[in-house]
C-alpha cells in the first residue's frame, strides 16, 4: 500500500514538473527555450540509457487519472497563471489545434508507417467548409464544425479509395500531388474567396454567449482566448483518448503489422485496403475538426494556411516528437508551435528551421524524442510459473 | 485561329522542353537509386541563381566579357551554373540520400522534400534580395529567325539544347561503357554489382551528368521567362516528378514523352477551355495521380514482378 | 478417418512469365497431415502461396470446404479458416511477442474501431481473453516464452520464433494449417522439439488439417499421414512415406539422372 502511495506521489510530481517546464518555456524568450530543449534532449537520452525513461513512462501510464487531472487543472488555471497574456494563450491554442491534426496524422505515419504529405488538405477542407457555411449561409458554427468534420471524412473516402490502391511509397507520391492540387484549387475557386480567403468567420456561441468575449474572474479581465483554450483542449482530450485506445486495440497492432509486413498482415486476416482507409479517414476526421476550430478561432482563413508547408510542419511534429505514440506527438506539436510562434522576429527562418529539424531528426533519431513503447496490457500476473518450475525440475534432476 | 493554335503549340513545346530536362534528371536518379529525389527542381533553380550571381552580383561576367567574345562568356557561365548544380547534387546526396540507402525509403523521400525547402530557403535568405523576383539577364541571343516572333533565337536554342541533350544522352547511355553500365545498374542492381560494375562510381557519374543537366535546365527556364524566383524550384520539382512518372520513372525518353503529355494538357486547358488558366496545373497533377494509381510504370516504363 | 476432403485443388497452375511454377496440380487433403516434399524450386511454396491467396492461379481451381477460393484476397482466405507460416519466419520485428500472437486473433475478434474508442471495457475484455488464448497456445510449446511476452522479437531465439509463428497461426483455430519448412535452420535437438510441438497440434483434439513442407525427411516421416512429392511444379508421387521414398521418380528428382 505504501508503495502505491509513493508511486502516486512520484507520478504527480513528474506531471507537475512537466507542467512547470511548459510554463517556463512559454514565458521565456526563444533562446532560453532552445537551451531548455537542448537540455531536455540530453536528459531524455540519459534517462533512456539508464532505463529511467521506462520507469517514468510506466509510472505515468499506470496513474492516468491522476496525471490527467493534473494536466487538466494546469490548462484550466493557465490563463490565470500567465496573467491573461493572450499571446501565450494563443500559442497553447494553436498547439492544441495542430496537436489534434498531428494525432490524426500519426495513425498513418506512426501506425502504418506511411508518409501522408497532405494533412493540410483535410485541415483545409474542415476549415473552408465551416467558414463557407457560417459566412455565406449563416449556419451555426457548431453545425459548421460538424459539417467540416463530415466533409473531411467524405473527402478522405473519395480520395482514399482510389489512392490506397497504390502502396506505400507510391501512395506518398500521390499525397504530394494531392496537396499540390488542393493548393492550386483553392486559390482559383471564387466561391470560397480565392486568394483573398474568407474573412469574417463568426465565433462559436453558447446560448447567445459568444466565445469571442472576454471573461472577468477574480478581478482580472481575461481575454477571449480563454474560452477557446478550454474548447480546444476538451476536444484534444477526446482526441487523445481515441488515439490511445486505438493504439492499444487490435487496430493498432494491425497497423503496425501492415507497416512491417503487409503480406503477413493479410494472411492473418487484415484487409489492407480497409485498415489503411481507416487510418486515412480517421486522420482526415481529426484534421477536419481541427480546421473548423481554427477557422472560428482566428476568424479568417486563406489558402496560405493550408499549403504544402503546413503539411510539412505537421509531419515534422510527428517525426520530431515521436511517431506512433500519443505523448510523443503531443510533445512535437507543443514544442514546434512554441518555437514557431517565438520565431516571429525571425519569421524568415521558419521554413528553413522545419526543413533542418526534419532532416536532422531523420538522420539522428528517426523514432523521435519520445520513442514509442511496447504495449503493456495489464498488471495481472499471467506468467505461468512454468519457467521457474522447469528450472527447479532441472536443478532437481541434476542432483 | 491558325496562328493561335500555332502559338499555343509553340508554348507547349517550349514548356515541354524545360520540363523534359528536369524530368530526365528525375528519371536518371530514379534509375540508379530507385528513389524519387524531390529537391531536383530547387537544384536547377540554384544553378540559375549561380549564373545570376556571377553576372549581377560579382564582376566575374564582366571580366569574362572583357576577355572573351559574348558567346564564349555565356557558355562558360552556363557551364559554371551546371557545375554548381552538380556539386550541389553531390552534397545533397551525401547528406540526405546516402544515409538512408536501402534502409528506409520513406525517410529518403521525406528528407529530399525537406532538402528542397532548405535549398529554397537558403537562397531566399542569403542571396541579396533573394525573396523578390529577380530579373534574369538575357544571355541568349535576341532576335528571330525570318523575323517570325515564334521562331525567336531563344526558342530555337531551347529546343535545340533539349534535342542535343537527348542525342548526347542516347549516345552516352548506349555507346559508352559508363553509360551502358548505368543502364545495367538501373535494370538490375545486384547483378550489375556482381559482374564488377562499380556502383558508387556510376552513381557519381550520374550525379555529375544529372546535376549539370539541371543547372542547364534552370538557366533555360529562367532565360525563357526572364525572371527568376527563389521558390520556383518547388513547382519545377513537382512538375519534373510528374513528367518522369507519366513517362516512366527511369526512362529518359519517357521523360520527354511525359513532358509532352503534361505540357500539351496544360496549354490545352489554358488555351481552349474557358476559365481554364486557373486549372491547368490541377489538370496536369490529376493526370499524374491517375497514372500512379492505374499505370505506375508510366508510358514507357516496364512493369516489374516482385517475388513474395 | 472420413472421406470428406477439406481442400481440393483441380489442375491448379501458375505461370511466371513463361515459367510454370506449378503445373496442373491435383491435390486433396482431409482430416490428416500431408507432407509436401520435392527439390528446391519444385513449386511447394508457390503452391502454398496459391492456397493462401497470395498468388492467383493462372489455371485450375482451389476448393475449400466446397467453396472456390481463387478470387479471394489473402485476408478473406484467412477468415475462411486457412492459416500459414512462412519459410523465412516472418514475425513483426516492431511488435512484442504478445502483439505478434494477438495478430493471429485479429480476424476472430469482433469489436470494431468504434467500440475500441467508445466501449473500452468490451474491447479490453476481448483482448484479455485473447491474451489468455495466446498464452495457452504458446505455453503448449514453451511456457518460458510467456514470461517474455513483452520483449521484442529480436531478443528471442530462432526456435522460439518459429514456435511463436506457429502459435500465431493456430491461436485462431484454423481448419487448415500450412507449415512452410518449420525446422529450417534448427539443429537436431531443436528439430526434435519442433516435431513434438507439431505432433501436439495434430493430436490436440481440434480438427485441423496440416500441409507441411519440409526438406528434413525425419520430420516428414514422423508427422505425416501421407506424403506428396513435387518436381518442376508437377506432382510426381503420392502415398505413404515408405511408398514415396521408394518411388523411382522421387529418387530421380532429388538425385538427378
Amino acid at each position: 500500500m505504501a508503495t502505491r502511495l509513493n508511486d502516486k506521489i512520484t507520478a504527480a510530481l513528474i506531471a507537475l514538473g512537466i507542467c512547470l517546464l511548459v510554463y517556463i518555456s512559454l514565458m521565456s524568450p526563444l533562446l532560453v527555450v532552445m537551451i531548455i530543449v537542448a537540455l531536455l534532449v540530453v536528459l531524455l537520452t540519459y534517462c533512456e540509457k539508464t532505463g529511467i525513461m521506462d520507469k517514468v513512462l510506466h509510472l505515468l501510464g499506470s496513474n492516468t487519472i491522476l496525471t490527467s487531472v493534473i494536466f487538466g487543472l494546469f490548462i484550466f488555471l493557465l490563463p490565470i497563471i500567465v496573467q491573461g497574456n493572450n499571446d501565450l494563450l494563443h500559442i497553447m491554442i494553436i498547439a492544441g489545434i495542430l496537436g489534434i491534426v498531428a494525432l490524426g496524422l500519426n495513425f498513418q505515419i506512426g501506425g502504418i508507417g506511411q508518409i501522408n504529405f497532405a494533412p493540410a488538405v483535410f485541415y483545409g477542407v474542415g476549415a473552408y467548409t465551416t467558414a463557407f457555411l457560417s459566412v455565406k449561409l449563416g449556419l451555426s458554427p457548431w453545425l459548421g464544425t460538424v459539417a467540416g468534420a463530415c466533409m473531411a471524412i467524405v473527402a478522405g473516402v473519395i480520395i482514399g479509395l482510389p489512392a490506397l490502391k497504390a502502396r506505400g511509397y507510391y501512395l506518398s507520391l500521390i499525397t504530394i500531388a494531392l496537396q499540390t492540387i488542393f493548393t492550386l484549387m483553392i486559390i482559383n475557386i471564387p466561391a470560397i474567396g480565392g486568394p483573398n480567403g474568407i474573412p469574417g468567420i463568426p465565433p462559436y456561441q453558447i446560448f447567445g454567449y459568444s466565445l469571442h468575449s472576454s471573461i472577468r474572474v477574480l478581478g482580472m479581465r481575461l481575454p477571449y482566448q480563454v474560452n477557446y483554450l478550454y474548447l480546444v483542449y476538451i476536444l484534444l482530450a477526446l482526441a487523445i483518448v481515441a488515439a490511445s485506445r486505438l493504439f492499444k486495440s487490435r487496430y493498432g497492432i494491425a497497423w503496425n503489422a501492415v507497416d512491417q509486413d503487409p503480406v503477413v498482415a493479410a494472411t492473418q486476416g487484415v484487409n489492407l485496403t480497409k485498415i489503411q482507409l481507416l487510418a486515412f479517414c480517421l486522420g482526415a476526421a481529426f484534421a477536419g475538426v481541427a480546421g473548423s476550430l481554427y477557422a472560428h478561432y482566428t476568424g479568417f482563413i486563406s489558402n496560405e494556411n493550408f499549403d504544402f508547408s503546413q503539411s510539412l510542419i505537421l509531419i515534422c511534429m510527428v517525426i520530431l516528437g515521436g511517431s506512433d505514440n500519443v505523448p510523443g506527438v503531443l510533445t512535437g506539436a507543443l514544442l514546434l508551435t512554441m518555437i514557431d510562434q517565438k520565431l516571429m522576429d525571425y519569421s524568415n527562418l521558419r521554413l528553413l528551421m522545419y526543413g533542418i529539424v526534419l532532416i536532422v531528426m531523420l538522420l539522428v533519431r528517426a523514432k523521435g524524442l519520445l520513442p514509442k513503447r511496447v504495449r503493456i496490457y495489464d498488471d495481472r500476473d499471467r506468467s505461468t510459473g512454468a519457467g521457474e518450475a522447469k528450472l527447479a525440475a532441472e536443478a532437481g534432476g541434476k542432483r | 485561329m491558325g496562328s493561335f493554335i500555332a502559338s499555343q503549340m509553340i508554348n507547349a513545346i517550349m514548356l515541354a522542353c524545360t520540363l523534359a530536362l528536369i524530368g530526365i534528371g528525375f528519371s536518371l536518379f530514379f534509375g540508379v537509386m530507385d528513389i524519387v529525389v524531390f529537391c531536383l527542381g530547387d537544384i536547377a533553380v540554384a544553378g540559375a541563381f549561380c549564373i545570376l550571381g556571377l553576372t549581377s552580383l560579382t564582376g566575374v561576367y564582366a571580366a569574362l566579357r572583357g576577355m572573351f567574345p559574348a558567346i564564349v562568356s555565356n557558355i562558360i557561365l552556363v557551364i559554371c551554373g551546371g557545375v554548381f548544380s552538380a556539386i550541389l547534387v553531390t552534397v545533397m546526396y551525401r547528406t540526405v540520400v546516402a544515409p538512408f540507402e536501402g534502409k528506409n525509403i520513406n525517410a529518403s523521400l521525406l528528407s529530399t522534400v525537406a532538402a528542397g525547402y532548405v535549398i529554397r530557403e537558403l537562397i531566399g535568405i542569403f542571396y541579396p534580395g533573394g525573396r523578390d523576383p529577380q530579373n534574369f539577364p538575357n544571355l541568349l541571343p535576341a532576335g528571330c529567325l525570318f523575323n517570325n516572333p515564334m521562331l525567336s533565337w531563344r526558342n530555337i536554342i531551347i529546343i535545340g539544347t533539349t534535342a542535343l541533350v537527348l542525342v548526347l544522352l542516347y549516345w552516352f547511355v548506349n555507346r559508352t561503357k559508363t553509360g551502358i553500365s548505368i543502364q545495367a545498374l538501373s535494370q538490375n542492381k545486384e547483378a550489375s554489382i556482381m559482374i564488377g560494375i562499380d556502383w558508387h562510381k556510376m552513381v557519381f557519374v550520374t550525379f555529375l551528368i544529372g546535376g549539370f543537366l539541371l543547372g542547364v535546365a534552370g538557366f533555360l527556364s529562367a532565360s525563357y521567362s526572364s525572371t527568376l524566383r527563389f521558390d520556383t524550384g518547388a513547382m519545377y520539382g513537382l512538375l519534373g516528378f510528374s513528367v518522369a512518372v507519366v513517362g516512366g520513372l527511369g526512362s529518359i525518353y519517357g521523360a520527354l514523352a511525359g513532358a509532352l503529355v503534361i505540357a500539351f494538357v496544360e496549354v490545352f486547358v489554358t488555351g481552349f477551355i474557358p476559365g481554364g488558366a486557373a486549372f491547368s496545373g490541377v489538370a496536369g497533377f490529376l493526370i499524374v495521380v491517375l497514372f500512379i494509381i492505374f499505370k505506375p510504370e508510366g508510358i514507357l516504363g516496364e512493369k516489374s514482378i516482385s517475388k513474395v | 478417418m472420413d472421406n470428406l476432403k477439406i481442400l481440393k485443388t483441380e489442375k491448379v497452375g501458375i505461370n511466371f512469365g513463361g515459367l510454370k511454377a506449378v503445373d496442373s496440380l491435383d491435390f486433396e487433403i482431409g482430416d490428416e497431415t500431408v507432407g509436401l516434399i520435392g527439390p528446391n524450386g519444385s513449386g511447394k511454396t508457390t503452391f502454398l502461396n496459391i492456397i493462401s491467396g497470395i498468388y492467383k492461379p493462372s489455371t485450375g481451381r482451389v476448393i475449400f470446404s466446397g467453396e472456390e477460393l481463387s478470387s479471394f484476397a489473402p485476408d478473406e482466405i484467412r477468415k475462411k479458416g486457412i492459416s500459414r507460416t512462412f519459410q523465412t519466419n516472418r514475425l513483426c520485428m516492431n511488435l512484442s511477442v504478445i502483439d505478434n500472437l494477438l495478430l493471429g486473433l485479429y480476424c476472430e475478434q469482433k469489436t470494431n474501431w468504434l467500440q475500441a474508442i467508445f466501449n473500452r471495457s468490451l474491447c479490453m475484455k476481448e483482448i484479455d481473453e485473447g491474451i489468455d488464448k495466446c498464452f495457452q497456445a504458446i505455453s503448449g510449446f514453451n511456457p518460458e516464452i510467456v514470461d517474455r511476452a513483452y520483449e521484442l522479437i529480436s531478443t528471442i531465439p530462432l526456435i522460439d520464433r518459429r514456435r511463436i509463428e506457429i502459435a500465431r497461426a493456430i491461436v485462431g483455430r484454423p481448419k487448415l494449417l500450412l507449415l512452410d519448412e518449420p525446422t529450417a535452420g534448427l539443429n537436431k535437438e531443436e528439430t526434435h522439439q519442433m516435431i513434438e510441438d507439431i505432433t501436439k497440434i495434430r493430436d490436440s483434439g481440434n480438427r485441423i488439417s496440416i500441409i507441411i513442407i519440409e526438406h528434413d525427411m525425419s520430420v516428414i516421416a514422423k508427422i505425416s499421414d501421407r506424403v506428396a512429392c513435387l518436381n518442376a511444379g508437377k506432382k510426381i508421387a503420392e502415398g505413404t512415406f515408405e511408398e514415396v521414398s521408394q518411388s523411382e521418380n522421387v529418387r530421380m528428382a532429388y538425385l538427378g539422372g
